[in-house]
Order: structure tokens, then C-alpha cells, then sequence
């Protein structure tokens, strides 16, 4: 204690000049704003770094609430964009769109996947609880999955388009010519499209799309490339082998296709059966 | 002891209204920011508390700081000056036990001497301000170049004041 007070009474004179400096320097840190950024940019480089670390991983905790948002987004915009009616003139007028809303989505997630049977199924983490039901199409930004065939509560199961009884209308972009897409069974990542004529101008690289006739899915739809084709035994039409833009075995997130009319329609194509 | 603490005391209210009225506006060539309150600190006789002093500075510099709007930098920089002057003194001049009663000016220390005292103190106050008021040592070259053209306009003026003011009571030391 002594000597402190002896340490105090040497250098009380620089201690004090200390003391009023730090005081000082405190006002100026606390008043003077471009003092203050000077301070602030010299522990930014510190800081930012460490901030833009913790953030990164806090980021990885949030990724599933970010995806969420930005499917439900997704969702909003493809419905607006199947709601888009064709114009093939542009003078033509579109009355109202309210009509022309005939495709509901939905989001679900991937929570179990087969590839290697003759029947593939996909489960989805939704079910009735969340609006699903049978008859609903499954898509991703890239192409076609499936179609939904049974519901839970909570759960939905769908068959994969690599399943021997899928069947779907396809389209070839270039030539316009359809055809009738499934799976042989071979590949997880083909698909063959039969039904095409043999004088159809057919290449490889051609886009292969959904069909007009389809009850599932829009019209237009991705479904992937044509890869190989050849001319089938009785010569006169042609099996085109598509590869898939979609790898099933990936599957994370899926779309839930609701087409609106799709009772209509069907309906109407029994009462054609009947008569 | 008593009519020197009414002097110093007198000089202060006129040079702080001189500064903060007129020589704050005075800015020339847009580099050289001429002050003149640190003569209030520095004409205080070598006898006085120097705790006091200092804390005195604090006080005149935080007075300017409050009348530019720059909080801190002025209080800094005189403080550093109070504390500076007391060794300068020292280096300068043998005090004796009258010596330290009176006034520091022209009279006692001599004008080559006081000369000096103004300018070395002067610079060490305006290098500090000046560096703050830079944001450091980035720049230094032009920092540098106004604070010495600083000085200069400055101890010119503190001259002028004296001369012009304080003598004429040197008759009360």
C-alpha cells in the first residue's frame, strides 16, 4: 500500500497527463464520427472476418427455412406462369385470367427414394393433412417425377417415372411430334419414347417435353434429351431413348402438381368410353 | 501571486473570445489553422501546481473543443502541452525562487529563449491536433507541412498579443 502511494506521488504528474488524455480521447472516440470510423474500419478487418465466419455457419443452420421460403416462392410463380395463357397473335386479348388458373402447386421434400426395383416409389414429407391427393403430378425445376398414388396424413407416395406402369404423353420440341414416354426398366436415367413415326426427322440433343394430353402434368414441361433411337422391328416407327434432365436418386425438393380440371376431364373421358 | 492569478485570468476570458470569435475563422490557404488560446496556458508562471495546470488545459482546450464542435481534440492536445511545458521550462531556464512567481513572457526568459518555448510548445500541440484531426498518420506529409505553417502563423500571433496586450501591464508582475 506504501509503496503504492509512493509509485502515485513519483508519477502522479504522468499519470494525470494520462489520465486527462484518455478522457480526452474518449469524447473525441465518442463525438467525432470520422475519428470514430477510422477506429471502427481498423477492427472492421478483424471483426468482419470473424462476424462473416459465425455467419456462415448460423447460415448453414438457416439453409432449410431459406429453401422453404424460396420453393413457397416458387410455387407462387410457376402457378402465375401456367396461369399465362398462349397468345399465338399478339393482337389477340385476354378476357380474364382468373379462368385460366388450372394448375395448383405445392412443395414437399424427398424422404425416401428407390431406384432399383421395376416399381419405383418416391415418399414425400406430405400428406392429406397438407392438401395432397391422389391423381397429383410431381415435378422439380427440371423435369418430371411422378405421379402421386396413395396418401397418408402425413405422408404421400408416388410413382417414380421409373416404373414399368407409368405412362406419360411426350413431345419432341424440334419436330412437334408425340409419342408415349416410360421406362424399360434398364436405366435410372432413360426413358424411352415410343409411338414415333418412322419418317419423323429425329436427332439427337432434341428436347423431349410433356404432351398436350397429359392430366398431370402442364403442358410443356421438361422431361430431358434424346440420346439414342432406333427403328423398332416392324420398321415403321421409331424408339427414341430419352435421358432424363432429372437424376432421380437425387431428389431433395419436389413440386405438387394440382391440376384443377383434371376431374373434368376425366370425366369426360369415361362418359366417351360408355358410349 | 495574487494579481498574476487575475492576469492570467483576465488574458483568458479575452484570448478565449478572440479565438473562438475571430481567429477560429481564420482559415489560410485552406491548410494553416492558426490558434492562439495555448498562450493562456502558457504565460501561467512556473510556480503554479502543475497538477492544476494540466488540468487547467484540459479544461480551456475542452472550452475551444465545445465552440468548434470537436470534441476531445483541443482538450487532448493541450493537456499534452501543459504537460510538455512543465519540462521545457525546466530545460529552459534556471528558476529561482522569484523567478517562479512571475509571468512566463519576453521579460523573463529572454526573447531568443521565448522564442523557442513558443515554438517548440506550440508544435507539439499543433502536431497532435493536427494528427487527430487527420485521423492518424495517414497523409503525413501534408499533415506535417500545415502544422509547421501553423506553428508559425501561430506564435505570430501569441507575439502580436503580447506585445500588444499583455506589456502593458508588465508593471503588475
Amino acid at each position: 500500500m506504501f509503496r503504492l502511494f509512493l509509485f502515485l506521488k513519483k508519477y502522479h504528474y504522468f499519470l494525470l497527463f494520462i489520465a486527462l488524455q484518455f478522457i480526452a480521447f474518449l469524447f473525441i472516440y465518442q463525438f467525432m464520427s470520422y475519428q470514430r470510423s477510422l477506429v471502427f474500419s481498423g477492427f472492421q478487418n478483424f471483426t468482419g472476418n470473424i462476424y462473416s465466419k459465425i455467419s456462415n455457419v448460423k447460415m448453414y443452420f438457416r439453409l432449410r427455412s431459406i429453401n422453404d421460403s424460396l420453393l413457397a416462392e416458387n410455387v407462387r410463380l410457376r402457378e402465375l406462369v401456367y396461369a399465362v395463357p398462349k397468345i399465338d397473335r399478339p393482337d389477340s386479348f385476354v378476357k380474364d385470367t382468373q379462368n385460366n388458373i388450372k394448375f395448383k402447386l405445392k412443395f414437399a421434400y424427398v424422404v425416401n427414394n428407390t431406384i432399383n426395383r421395376k416399381n419405383n416409389i418416391i415418399v414425400l414429407n406430405r400428406g392429406k393433412l397438407d392438401g395432397i391427393h391422389n391423381q397429383m403430378g410431381v415435378i422439380t425445376d427440371k423435369g418430371i417425377v411422378g405421379i402421386v398414388t396413395h396418401t397418408s396424413d402425413h405422408f404421400a407416395l408416388v410413382m417414380s417415372v421409373l416404373s414399368e406402369e407409368f405412362r406419360v404423353s411426350a413431345k419432341i420440341v424440334e419436330s412437334g411430334e408425340i409419342g408415349s414416354l416410360s421406362w424399360d426398366g434398364k436405366s435410372p436415367e432413360n426413358m424411352v419414347l415410343k409411338d414415333i413415326p418412322n419418317q419423323v426427322k429425329v436427332l439427337r440433343k432434341h428436347q423431349v417435353v410433356v404432351g398436350p394430353y397429359s392430366r398431370f402434368f402442364p403442358e410443356n414441361t421438361p422431361v430431358g434429351i434424346i440420346k439414342d433411337f432406333n427403328i423398332s422391328s416392324n420398321n415403321s416407327l421409331i424408339e427414341v431413348k430419352v435421358k432424363l434432365h432429372n437424376k432421380i436418386r437425387n431428389l431433395q425438393s419436389v413440386y405438387l402438381i394440382d391440376n384443377m380440371k383434371a376431374l373434368e376431364q376425366a370425366e369426360l373421358e369415361k362418359n366417351a368410353d360408355e358410349k | 501571486m495574487k494579481s498574476n492569478t487575475f492576469i492570467i485570468i483576465l488574458n483568458l476570458l479575452i484570448i478565449l473570445l478572440l479565438q473562438i470569435f475571430i481567429i477560429n475563422n481564420i482559415l489560410i490557404f485552406n491548410r494553416i489553422h492558426p490558434y492562439l488560446y495555448m498562450l493562456s496556458i502558457l504565460m501561467v508562471p512556473a510556480g503554479y501546481n502543475r497538477n492544476l495546470v494540466m488540468v487547467l488545459a484540459f479544461a480551456i482546450g475542452f472550452i475551444i473543443d465545445i465552440f468548434s464542435f470537436t470534441y476531445g481534440m483541443h482538450a487532448a492536445a493541450s493537456v499534452l502541452l501543459a504537460f510538455v511545458r512543465y519540462y521545457a521550462l525546466n530545460f529552459l531556464h534556471e528558476f529561482d525562487e522569484e523567478d517562479k512567481k512571475r509571468l512566463v513572457g519576453f521579460k523573463l526568459l529572454g526573447s531568443r529563449v521565448y522564442l523557442i518555448y513558443l515554438l517548440s510548445l506550440t508544435f507539439f500541440h499543433h502536431l497532435l491536433l493536427f494528427i487527430i484531426e487527420a485521423g492518424g498518420m495517414r497523409d503525413f506529409h501534408r499533415t506535417i507541412f500545415s502544422v509547421i505553417l501553423s506553428v508559425i502563423f501561430s506564435c505570430f500571433l501569441m507575439i502580436i498579443y503580447e506585445l500588444a496586450i499583455l506589456f502593458k501591464r508588465s508593471d503588475l508582475q
